[in-house]
């Protein structure tokens, strides 16, 4: 029969919400880190992504293999494959390793919602800007570029949110997330069910606020 | 004014443009109809070079289009197009579409631009609307907020593409009513529709084309009463009849 561990006393047993409280320092500090970890990858790959996004949408063969390569690339080598390469195999350290995988893995990914978004935009706006005399430098600054930029803010939700997803598994090397504290919370104490659980709130509040932020900026720049 | 001389153009193995010839005047009001595919909106789109031509010579205002030396932008400046389904811009407020061009083409100053923007959409009756956006403009005021964004850089040439294919029966009146004040200033335009109307009340010329060549290119008062190809008269009687 198997026993209980010896820390673990009868009335520990039962649910303890009290841990919480208890490790409200650790929570709290794995809570930041995520949200700095996540607005950091936000803001990087939303650079990275736009750029390769219009870039790969100028009417050059050469800058459209270019850019196809590097999303075909960073889409189909795993999220946590691509860390272990930047903290094993290129020895950098565990934080930059985290924002540098998970910027690039969701570049490419917001790079083929700028592509579609770029492509959605109807041939006629091209051909009203040429009519009128404009130069493809002019027709891609005043009219696709921020036509695009209203178009992809309800796909960029997901994909901001995604960040904060796959946020989580930056602990594999050792960046202490709100992921990484749940599970140290767990091995100190066995409450993983309280830890896991606040930590399951956490997550999906800030992902509520993201997809509250991106309908209010959506909002605000609608052509009504 | 506009010259095409033996124009023939292929999309890949579809030769769309057929030995097109025909010459254009200062201050004429050109109706091109014709069946559809006929080529009649390619043809429009090769006078501004927005489509590109495989053979033949097209002249504008004295400048040669295939010439490589041609600044073809500064010439597109000078001919203004409107287009079948508007092609206004979604993002910009009514004024912000007229003044975008002439501020950033021309170097016009703002002030400027705006004066002469709100002066044109007077003129298209429709100032009121200087800040909406153009979902929020029916078909017909939209159409006529891209004639007067044309206007704004004082074109020397309109183009317009079907202007009132895309809009419902009770706005098109609105719409010819600014293009036939536009003929009457001396404007130089060419116009394809089917609208046989206003063929008849401001055409110079009407050119029919079939399969893309030019078939029929006369007065209006002779293309309606005695069209000579046989194609032209069914055509003809095709949209005739129903009015």
């Amino acid at each position: 029969m198997p026993r209980a561990p010896a820390a673990l006393k009868p009335k520990d047993a039962f649910v303890d919400w009290s841990i919480l409280w208890q490790y409200r320092g650790a929570f709290w500090s794995g809570f930041t880190v995520t949200v700095w970890l996540s607005a950091a990858c936000i803001v990087g790959s939303t650079i990275v992504g736009l750029l390769a996004g219009c870039l790969g949408s100028l009417p050059s063969f050469f800058l459209r293999r270019l850019i196809s390569a590097y999303t075909e690339l960073l889409r189909n080598i795993p999220l946590v494959v691509k860390l272990f390469f930047f903290y094993f195999v290129l020895g950098i350290p565990g934080i930059p390793a985290a924002l540098l995988a998970l910027t690039l893995h969701q570049s490419a990914y917001v790079a083929d919602v700028v592509t579609a978004g770029i492509r959605s935009i109807a041939r006629g706006q091209v051909d009203a800007g040429l009519s009128l005399g404009h130069g493809y430098w002019q027709i891609f600054r005043y009219l696709i570029i921020p036509q695009m930029l209203r178009i992809v803010i309800p796909p960029m939700t997901s994909q901001y949110v995604a960040i904060i997803k796959h946020s989580s598994v930056v602990g594999l090397v050792a960046v202490q997330d709100l992921t990484f504290q749940t599970q140290e919370i767990n091995v100190a104490t066995f409450r993983g069910f309280e830890a896991a659980t606040a930590t399951t709130v956490l997550y999906g509040l800030l992902a509520l606020a993201m997809i509250a932020a991106m309908a209010a900026l959506e909002k605000r720049f609608a052509w009504r | 004014m506009i010259t095409f001389d033996k124009v023939n153009k292929y999309f890949n193995q579809l030769h769309v443009l057929k030995d097109v010839s025909f010459h254009i005047e200062a201050g004429e009001v050109v109706v091109v109809c014709g069946p559809s595919g006929s080529g009649k909106s390619t043809m429009l789109r090769c006078v501004n070079r927005l489509e590109k031509i495989d053979r033949g010579e097209i002249v504008v205002k004295g400048v040669n289009l295939n010439a490589p030396t041609s600044d073809i932008a500064k010439l597109r400046a000078e001919i203004g197009m409107v287009f079948q389904h508007f092609n206004l811009y979604p993002h910009l407020r009514v004024l912000d579409n007229l003044i975008l061009a002439p501020i950033k083409v021309r170097g016009v100053s703002r002030e400027v631009a705006t004066d002469t923007a709100m002066k044109l959409l007077a003129k298209v009756g429709i100032q009121e609307k200087a800040s909406a956006y153009p979902s929020q403009l029916s078909g017909g005021q939209q159409q006529r907020v891209a004639i007067a964004r044309a206007l704004a850089m004082q074109p020397k040439i309109m183009l317009f593409d079907e202007p009132t294919s895309a809009l419902d029966p009770e706005m098109i009146r609105e719409v010819l009513e600014v293009m036939v004040d536009l003929a009457n200033e001396g404007m130089t335009m060419i116009v394809v529709t089917h609208e046989m109307g206003f063929a008849r009340r401001v055409a110079h010329r009407v050119i029919f084309m079939d399969e893309g060549r030019v078939i029929e290119d006369e007065k209006p008062e002779v293309f309606f009463s005695q069209a000579k190809d046989p194609r032209a008269r069914v055509f003809l009687s095709k949209i005739l009849s129903h009015i």
